[in-house]
């Protein structure tokens, strides 16, 4: 089922959540809802699933506009980031909630009710829990049944809030992958909201980046990634280096200045994985600046050099150290560094 | 002495020391809890032992005995319930919504709680008997609260308010919103939210509410006398059944019946308990 | 609108049980005039039974708040087996009913058993007399302000104590200096329940009064008195000083309640 929101806006009092927001999401597409904290993320899934109502705006289900309809009957499965399980009913009951409640006219009789909540138990790979209660269960597991019941009463489209925001890293990980998955078997048009990119990266189809109650930019994660539309998504997306430049004969100069003045008219974000270290300027085609050895760190598969600038600034390099002898790189080692230019984005505040 | 004490009490010495005055403190509280509370308590069960089994039996199958203990009981269940009933609507009312006036009447649900007992009688006598301000329009229904068992009730209903309201209010205040928002997701209507999601949460504080007002309500005295009319097999409480013996000098009489009377609260408070701790061991298996 | 009637449900039932007995008291109490209601409360039976009142509850709540302190800062501060047991006993008079408290007095004290005698024998009247009321009173707000100060200064802890004790204080210091302040509004709280409790008093204090007009009447047996002999105007204007009372109660404690920040459930 597609969406379509319209000029959304939302305030709570004096602060603006959302500000007059548009957004298409196609049918079966899996979208995250990408940004910081108070980016309007949350508020914006709330309002899909009619937890809470827009100031002004328009959102269709499928073309028709669905304002008037209450939660209830807008279809729409919700999985909240702290699970809320009714924690007085075991997993089989929790599942099965949403069949138990429809109207008589179309509930289905027990014994089809429990054919499919063991189905969903199998398909989230808990039906050995069926009749443990919540307070049983560990934080993957929990998110795994309020995935099922959610998926029982068959919603047109599946709101996320941070699903895995409460659980330990690894366990994101694999719930992510998992996720995706289900996902991919079932079809159904997934939001989900959330705060991390690398989650985000992974698993989405189309990502939208958020930020004070408006879309800075969305695409799929590599147009987002590799094209930032501006300095804000660069800098969230991935970490970066930060170069202040000015403009000189029409062209961005970064570099010492004779007369000791640096002005903050260009701003050049490069990341790290952008940048190579050379021991002499003659490996390299690019011109490469030089640099100074601070210390090296551990950061994880690949390794960070800090270095300093020949005009001063601090900056960090990607190092794979596969490919690098690390014992060449002391600190106090002067080097040269060369940039992929295509990867370097710029922000001109002079013209 | 203190050292004695300390062994007694197997006071831990921590490898670090122990702060001064555990001396003092220990002997206040030993010695006002024994001569205050233990002492008279064990001079009950003293006296209590010396009755035969014969003066036992005699004295508890005694008519007017009997009645009176099924009219207390009866009565501070019925209250009971009914406070369990009310309470519970007047905290959700108090929880959820808002009305002119709710901050005061909020602050009088303590009433109960502070107002002198004897004064409480007569005031809820004045207003429920026959020729009271809300008894005189329930006479022409047929229902004369003067000397009846629904008079002790109702009386029993003002004695009981505070405490389911006051333990069933924190918890809604402290409900977790997403739960009931999960439910609609699932597409739950309001009222299916509050029996199968709401309610079945509530149920512990409910039930414990309202134990604490059959506690109370088993033993109260001053609020019900006046409007009970203490008619012997009809609207006999047993407080008053025990006060009558004493001042007949029936030590015997009055100790048989409070002891039964304690013996079969702290039974009947027991099971409550349990039934509550198993309640709690299915809901809170929670770390 | 369901919203609407619950509302009305929930207000009626409130009015009916809170506001009208208030109500009730003084208009009766004013039924007759000014003139009878200054008269009977100023009526020197009236009188002495307020200050009976005054004495004992004064003196109960000033013995419960000692040994409430001292059972706090015991159970607080050392490690030692059968302190579950402690607080349960603590707890105990709140589970026995009022008359009950007063008959266990009577049988301690009174004419039939031993003590009782050599008492008697030696001019010492305790049951039928004040000392007996002011017992009475005591046993049954034991608890209150223990029940308040043991959870409040456990979840305190006691490591500013230990600091104190350190730098060079002394038991008493500590105790001045370092506890009370901490536990000021919660020793208010107490006594405030316990103070009202003990003013209102009535199934205890029944049984151990003997209800001597003039000697060991309390307000509430005074008020019974007067109600049994059909005043019923003097007894509801003697009622009023005690609503006073009780509504003074209720405010002190809502607005200590708030200074502590928390809700507590009766007992």
């Amino acid at each position: 089922m597609s969406i379509e929101i319209k000029g959304v806006s939302k305030q709570f009092g004096a602060f603006e959540a959302l500000k007059d927001l548009s957004l298409t999401v196609p049918t079966g597409q899996f979208v995250a809802l990408l940004g910081p904290s108070g980016s309007g993320k949350t508020t914006l899934l709330r309002l899909i699933s009619g937890l809470d109502t827009a100031d002004s705006g328009v959102i269709y289900f499928n073309g028709q506009d669905i304002q008037d309809q209450s939660v209830r009957e807008r279809g729409v499965g919700f999985v909240f980031q702290h699970y809320a399980l009714f924690r007085h009913m075991s997993v089989f009951e929790n599942i099965a909630f949403g069949l138990r409640v429809k109207p008589k006219a179309n509930r289905l009789p027990e014994e089809k009710i429990k054919e499919k909540v063991m189905k969903l138990l199998q398909l989230v790979q808990l039906d050995w829990l069926a009749d443990r209660f919540p307070a049983q269960l560990s934080g993957g597991q929990r998110q795994r049944v309020a995935l099922a019941r959610a998926l029982a009463v068959e919603p047109k489209v599946l709101l996320l809030d941070e699903p895995f925001g409460a659980l330990d890293s690894n366990i994101r990980k694999e719930l992510r992958q998992w996720l995706r998955n289900l996902h991919d078997s079932l079809g159904i048009t997934s939001i989900f909201v959330t705060h991390d990119v690398d989650e985000a990266m992974e698993v989405a189809d189309r990502i939208v980046v958020m930020r004070d109650g408006k879309i800075e930019q969305q695409g799929t994660p590599e147009e987002v990634y590799h094209q930032p539309a501006n300095a804000f998504v660069y800098r969230f997306i991935g970490n970066v280096n930060l170069f202040h430049g000015r403009v000189e004969d029409h062209e961005a100069r970064f570099g010492t200045v004779e007369n000791g003045v640096q002005t903050d008219a260009v701003r050049a974000y490069i990341r790290p994985t952008s940048m190579k270290i050379h021991l002499s300027p003659d490996e390299t085609t690019s011109r490469p600046f030089g640099a100074t050895v601070k210390r090296l760190r551990n950061h994880g598969l690949n390794v960070r050099v800090e270095l300093t600038s020949e005009w001063g600034e601090v900056f960090e390099v990607a190092v794979d150290p596969k490919v690098v002898d690390l014992n060449r790189l002391t600190p106090g080692l002067q080097v040269y560094v060369s940039v992929e230019e295509d990867k370097v984005y710029y922000e001109d505040f002079s013209i | 002495m203190v050292d004695s004490l300390t062994n007694f009490l197997k006071v831990k010495n921590n490898r670090r020391f122990r702060l001064p005055g555990f001396g003092l403190s220990t002997g206040i509280t030993l010695t006002y809890l024994s001569v205050l509370v233990l002492i008279p308590l064990v001079a009950l069960v003293v006296t209590a032992s010396t009755i035969t089994r014969h003066e036992l039996v005699t004295i508890l199958t005694n008519p007017r005995v009997i009645a009176a203990f099924k009219v207390t009981f009866s009565t501070a269940i019925v209250a009971a319930v009914i406070n369990g009933i009310f309470g519970t609507l007047v905290a959700w009312v108090h929880a959820r919504y808002s009305y002119p006036g709710k901050r005061l009447l909020d602050a009088l649900i303590d009433l109960p709680f502070a107002l002198p007992t004897a004064v409480a009688g007569i005031a809820l006598t004045a207003l429920f008997a026959s020729n009271g301000w809300v008894g005189q329009f329930l006479v022409p229904l047929g229902i004369n609260l003067n000397y009846s068992w629904w008079g002790i009730t109702i009386a029993l209903v003002f004695v009981g308010m505070p405490f389911v309201i006051r333990t069933v209010e924190p918890v809604l205040d402290d409900f977790d919103k997403e739960l009931e928002e999960a439910a609609r997701t699932l597409g739950a209507t309001p009222w299916q939210t509050f029996v199968k999601v709401i309610f079945p949460l509530l149920l512990p504080a409910v039930l414990t509410g309202t134990t604490l007002a059959f506690a109370r309500c088993l033993g109260e005295y001053g609020s019900v006398v006046f409007i009970s009319g203490n008619m012997p097999m009809k609207t006999e409480i047993v407080p008053l059944l025990i006060i009558t013996k004493l001042e007949q000098y029936d030590y015997v009489g009055a100790t048989v019946i409070a002891t039964t009377m304690l013996v079969l609260s702290f039974g009947l408070l027991l099971i409550v308990n349990l039934i509550q701790w198993i309640q709690r061991r299915r809901l809170g298996m929670e770390s | 609108m369901i919203r609407r009637l619950l509302i009305a449900i929930t207000v009626l039932f409130l009015t009916v049980f809170l506001i009208l007995p208030i109500v009730v008291v003084i208009v009766s109490a004013f039924a007759q005039g000014m003139a009878t209601y200054w008269a009977a409360i100023t009526e020197p039976e009236a009188l002495d039974a307020l200050q009976l009142t005054l004495t004992a509850a004064g003196v109960a709540v000033i013995c419960n708040t000692i040994f409430g302190l001292a059972a706090a800062w015991m159970i607080t501060n050392y490690a030692f087996r059968g302190k579950n047991l402690l607080i349960t006993l603590i707890d105990l008079p709140f589970t026995v009913s009022p008359v009950i408290s007063g008959l266990i007095f009577v049988l301690l004290f009174g004419g039939r058993s031993g003590i009782g005698r050599w008492l008697i024998d030696h001019g010492f009247k305790i049951i039928f007399a004040t000392p007996g009321i002011i017992l009475a009173t005591c046993f049954v707000t034991f608890p209150f302000v223990a029940r308040e100060l043991i959870p409040l200064m456990q979840s305190q802890g006691n490591q500013e104590e230990e600091a104190a004790y350190m730098l060079g204080a002394n038991g008493w210091q500590l105790f001045w200096r370092v506890t009370v302040p901490k536990i000021k509004w919660g020793i208010l709280y107490g006594v405030v329940l316990a103070a009202g409790r003990a003013v209102g008093e009535f199934g205890a204090v029944s049984v151990v009064s003997g209800h001597i007009r003039g000697v060991t009447n309390t307000l509430p047996l005074h008020i019974e008195i007067l109600y049994n002999e059909y005043q019923f105007s003097a007894a509801f204007a003697v009622a009023t000083i005690l609503l006073v009372f009780a509504i003074v109660t209720l405010v002190l404690k809502r607005y200590l309640e708030y200074r502590i920040e928390r809700k507590v459930t009766p007992s």
